[in-house]
């Protein structure tokens, strides 16, 4: 009864933060305008709103704030899975070469084609296809040990990054190469409700898949030999998640770009609050990510008349809260079993 | 509502034509020389102010002396590319200039005039303007141009080479007024580049002058989209064409912000709600109804009142500080004070084409410098429709 009201009380919290940050804008409308619309767009009332704030708050802000939330859930909950069975808490979505490859992708595509249909495709797609070498090389003898998996890793995400700089040095200064920079810096400034969909149907087949499998990264995050002993077929289960988390991540690449640390930082915050059992700690990370980004997300554009690229933020605010909580590890939370 | 102010056309018409003929009078004596070396009767007769060596010193203080006016020069910032050809009044003067600029140059009305453009190679000049010193030396040139605001990594490397460079500051003012008489210094034709310098001193004191009683209320606020798409990006404070607004008796909404371009959220260009909207030429594709038929921006008074322009595209692109920003100064101040200023267009661009080329546009070709067909659907664009 306890443990479920304290969920309740972690959604409410991340609903109040986004209609907070509906409210709040470059664009100066009252709090109490902000409700109205709402409740008029849901039907509750009957309400005659101000056509500009109207657009402001459901074709710029809500897209915006609703993409931040599900973009922040995902990177928490797949850096969540990925700790777990990796049994590394330094490891983030980034680890696994996805997120270089869809920077690939949608840097390859802004170059050569330029439309947002393409950028998402292409960053998706490249996604899978690093994924999928990073497969291929650490497999060794039917089976990828966890070193070779990392290393793996590193190596992908390299060429991938010196791809996307291959880009960046051919593209037309003035016109492909800041839409491409901005980009890759990460950003949720041309969220529509279009990207929103992509992006919608992203998150939910991934966290879909990552909650089924809650228990097996529980037991994967014993390690391997002792999931072994427990029935596990380790192999395959650790690719269909590895899958899951490619599909996520590069959903987020492909509509915001680069939003780094919050997979690596959020899966910690949650495990000091609802400890090391992935039951718990998917969602808490999940729903830690959603409303961290969004709050990020509001600063970013609201600060100034300019947009602030939100990989600077997150990462900002990551690396110090990252160090704090690499300093308590061994005290609190990592331990399992 | 008589017009306050009838542009002079009678000037720029009367000194192109003077020029012209000088020009002509320089080819005739150079052939009549060349003739008479090849006969080899007087071979040291040509042209001996050439043989004078050229001592300029650029707006950053470095000096190069030249043993002679520069023939092959490699302008590498994109606005020199136009004013390379400009400045000397032909298209033998330059062997390479900047992606941008070549693109403008095949875009417009300048690979018509000089079908040998068609091969003038960009390589020397890459991505953050760092220079490809093996390409910019395959062509040949005697003298190089090159940003001096963006550090020594573009600049030492081409010094090293030898080449005599020549540097070109950008800030947020028409600093084309330097440009000018350095080139026409560096090729020779100081008389010329003094000529193409009043012109555009002239067209702005006129224009300033017709402005000076004009109310800060009556000066419309407008917005320079640097970039539309997916993302905006508009033209902050210190920017030339932020200075540009400004003194056609705009009001920048963006000059705020301290960058030379910023990119920017749709509701903060929405908090702003400019009556203008400025679309940028270097996306050629870009038109006034892409932004109208945008439902995010529905609520904007530039949309509702139809007050979205996409920059015209001559020689180069007008909303640059180029040889042509006087034409650009003259559609964007009857833009904005269309009661103040009715420019007769036809007469401006030929004469400022024979000035700056020695060529006129073909009829039809005003029409799409102005871009009539992208515009049309905007308010006020008649008065351009009948050019």
């Amino acid at each position: 009864m306890l443990a479920s009201s304290g969920w309740l009380l972690a959604c409410a919290a991340v609903a109040v933060i986004a209609v907070i940050a509906l409210g709040l804008g470059r664009y100066a409308i009252e709090p109490l305008e902000v409700v109205r619309i709402l409740l008029a767009r849901l039907g509750i009332i009957e309400a005659d709103v101000p056509d500009t704030a109207r657009r402001v708050v459901e074709l710029v802000r809500a897209p915006r704030i609703l993409s931040a939330a599900l973009a922040g859930a995902i990177l928490g909950m797949t850096g969540a899975a990925l700790q777990g069975i990796f049994r590394n808490p330094l490891v983030g979505p980034q680890i696994i070469g996805v997120t270089s490859g869809a920077s690939f992708g949608g840097a390859l595509a802004i170059l050569l084609v330029g439309t947002t249909a393409a950028t998402v495709g292409f960053a998706f797609v490249f996604g899978l296809i690093a994924v999928f070498i990073v497969y291929m090389i650490a497999r060794v003898g039917g089976q990828a040990p966890v070193l070779m998996l990392v290393l793996a890793g590193v190596v992908v995400s390299a060429a991938f990054t010196a791809f996307v700089s291959l880009i960046k040095y051919v593209a037309d200064p003035n016109d492909t190469l800041p839409a491409i920079v901005y980009w890759l810096m990460g950003s949720f400034a041309t969220a529509t409700y279009d990207k929103l969909g992509i992006l919608a149907l992203a998150v939910l087949v991934s966290a879909l898949v990552l909650h089924a499998l809650r228990f097996r990264i529980n037991i994967m995050s014993l390690g391997e030999e002792e999931a072994t002993a427990l029935g596990i077929r380790v192999e395959p289960t650790r690719w269909v998640i590895l899958a899951a988390v490619a599909l996520g991540v590069a959903g987020v690449v492909s509509v915001a770009g680069v939003v780094g640390w919050v997979g690596l930082v959020m899966p910690h915050l949650a495990r000091m609050i609802v400890g090391p059992d992935h039951r718990k700690l998917l969602p808490a990370a999940a729903l830690a990510g959603a409303g961290y980004l969004i709050i990020v997300d509001t600063l970013a554009r609201t600060m100034s008349a300019a947009e602030v690229p939100i990989g600077i933020l997150t990462a900002l605010v990551g690396a110090p809260v990252f160090a704090v909580l690499l300093r308590r590890l061994h005290l609190k939370g990592w331990g399992r079993g | 509502m008589s017009p306050r102010f009838v542009p002079r056309q009678t000037q720029p018409v009367s000194r192109a034509r003077a020029l012209r003929i000088s020009s002509h009078t320089a080819k005739a004596t150079l052939l009549v020389a060349g003739v008479l070396a090849a006969a080899a009767v007087a071979g040291a007769t040509i042209g001996k102010a050439d043989d004078q060596p050229i001592t300029i010193t650029d707006v950053n203080g470095n000096s190069v002396t030249l043993a002679a006016p520069s023939i092959r020069s490699a302008p590498l910032p994109p606005p020199l590319g136009t004013f390379a050809i400009a400045i000397p009044g032909d298209a033998d003067h330059l062997v390479t200039a900047h992606p941008w600029s070549k693109a403008v140059m095949m875009q417009g009305l300048l690979s018509s005039y000089f079908p040998q453009l068609a091969d003038l190679p960009t390589g020397a000049i890459g991505g953050g303007f760092v220079p490809n010193i093996e390409a910019l030396l395959a062509t040949d040139p005697d003298l190089v141009f090159q940003v001096g605001f963006m550090g020594d990594d573009v600049l030492t490397p081409i010094i090293a080479t030898g080449l005599p460079v020549l540097t070109i500051n950008v800030t947020a003012n028409d600093d084309a007024v330097d440009w000018i008489p350095m080139m026409g210094a560096a090729y020779g034709v100081d008389e010329r580049a003094e000529t193409i310098l009043s012109w555009r001193q002239d067209t702005l004191t006129s224009i300033t002058e017709t402005l000076a009683d004009l109310p800060d209320a009556d000066r419309p606020t407008v917005a320079h989209l640097a970039r539309y798409g997916d993302a905006l990006r508009v033209v902050g404070g210190v920017h030339f064409r932020s200075w540009q607004i400004e003194a056609m008796g705009g009001v920048n909404v963006a000059a705020e912000v301290p960058q030379r371009s910023a990119e920017i959220s749709a509701e903060q260009l929405i908090a702003w709600d400019p009556d203008v909207i400025l679309l940028n030429a270097f996306q050629p594709e870009l038109t006034p109804q892409m932004v109208y038929d945008n439902p995010v921006l529905q609520s904007l008074t530039a949309v509702r009142e139809r007050q979205v322009y996409a920059f015209p595209i001559g020689g180069d692109r007008w909303e640059a500080p180029v040889a042509e920003s006087p034409l650009g100064w003259m559609w964007l101040s009857e833009l904005l004070h269309p009661d103040r200023f009715q420019w007769d267009y036809t007469a401006e661009i030929t004469s400022a084409h024979e000035l700056l080329y020695g060529h006129a546009p073909q009829a039809g070709d005003i029409a799409r410098m102005l871009r009539v067909d992208a515009n049309q659907s905007s308010a006020g664009y008649e008065r351009f429709s009948t050019f």
